[in-house]
């Protein structure tokens, strides 16, 4: 059995296996079938994992738990990657391995709870990361980051500076794009925190209180148009009638609409 | 008495406009925006069974008060570690 699959599979490629591994899926084909597919594809990187986690034995962590972080990085290469791309699976793999791996560094040296605008922080920086790089195929410059966060430059490097990241980005865009391996951004060509604005903590903190009130408001607007409750269903568990529920929503979104176009309106006139 | 939808909407723009003042190096004033939210909230946590919104959905009162004494936690603690800065 187990050599009828090693047949199957044979002379196949990273990407021909991604390519069946996304038909398997839409075709709805059994998730037996779809594990084989992806257990080969890490059969196919193991020794890349290996590659990449033996680069950081310096950080004192046991080489097996390195290599369970870089899979973890592997599966979401798996997950993610987009073959309408013009980038390898390996060269990807190998960006989102080598992220997972530092995490797990990062995570495990940590000797103080991370604060909450810093998981955030570093959880919008990842992601726009990732996304660059599938979009480009190559890591992005600070200036390229910093404009996907929609955030300064200074900003950015300041956030990056308390993440202890610095080795996705450069200012150095050409050698990073041909570098697989880049080598970590020289601090000194950074350009320094604007000591009169506004410090990117609190912005991030304030932009976070601003993201649990919009999903409070989210919740609430759900609740109220998308239940698929009928109005005298609701009035009947509320006790009230369905002209009483049919004005209060009337004022909701009399109110929202105020909200939403309000600001248009008083500058256009 | 604000309802849900209105305090959140007025909230999240004081709180634009209190990241726009700081960015303008206008401290006190953007200090001045988030002292106004945590005292809406306070206002509306007071008055939470008087809203006319939450007779008509079935989000969780408790739940409610929990996260938005969160935001009042986090925008407090926003402004102690502006304070010093800004004295």
């Amino acid at each position: 059995m187990k050599k009828a699959k090693d047949r199957q599979f044979s002379g196949m490629n990273n990407e021909e296996l991604i390519r069946r591994l996304r038909q398997a899926t839409d075709e709805g084909t059994s998730s037996s079938a779809l594990s084989s597919l992806r257990e080969e594809i890490v059969k196919q990187n193991v020794g890349l994992v290996k590659s990449i986690a033996v680069g950081f034995l310096n950080s004192g962590e046991p080489l097996d738990d390195l290599i369970q972080a870089g899979y973890i990085g592997l599966l979401n290469a798996v997950a993610n990657f987009d073959l309408a791309r013009n980038t390898r699976f390996s060269t990807y793999a190998s960006y989102l391995i080598n992220g997972e791996i530092r995490h797990y560094i990062r995570d495990k040296h940590a000797m103080v709870r991370i604060p909450q605008w810093v998981q955030v922080t570093n959880r919008k920086v990842k992601e726009a990361e990732e996304n660059f790089f599938q979009d480009e195929g190559r890591p992005p410059t600070i200036a390229e980051l910093a404009a996907r966060l929609d955030i300064s430059e200074s900003q950015l490097v300041e956030l990056l500076r308390g993440r202890e990241v610095m080795t996705y980005v450069s200012i150095d865009q050409e050698r990073r794009s041909t570098d697989p391996n880049p080598p970590p951004v020289d601090m000194e060509h950074l350009s320094p925190r604007d000591e009169g604005g506004v410090s990117s903590e609190l912005r991030m903190r304030i932009l976070i209180a601003i993201e649990q009130l919009a999903e409070i408001q989210q919740q609430v607007i759900r609740g109220l148009f998308y239940q698929g409750k009928s109005q005298a269903e609701i009035g009947k568990e509320l006790g009230i009638s369905q002209r009483q529920i049919s004005r209060m929503r009337e004022q909701i979104l009399q109110a929202m609409k105020q909200q939403l176009v309000g600001p248009y309106e008083e500058s256009t006139e | 008495m604000l309802d849900l939808l209105n305090l959140i909407g007025q909230a999240i723009e004081n709180l634009q406009r209190s990241i726009e003042l700081f960015e303008v190096s206008e401290r006190d004033a953007g200090l001045d925006q988030i002292t106004s939210v945590i005292q809406q909230i306070d206002c509306y946590l007071e008055r939470i069974d008087e809203d006319p919104l939450l007779e008509i959905t079935t989000i969780d009162r408790a739940g409610l008060g929990e996260r938005l004494l969160g935001v009042k936690g986090e925008l407090a603690s926003v402004i102690e570690s502006v304070l010093p800065n800004a004295l």
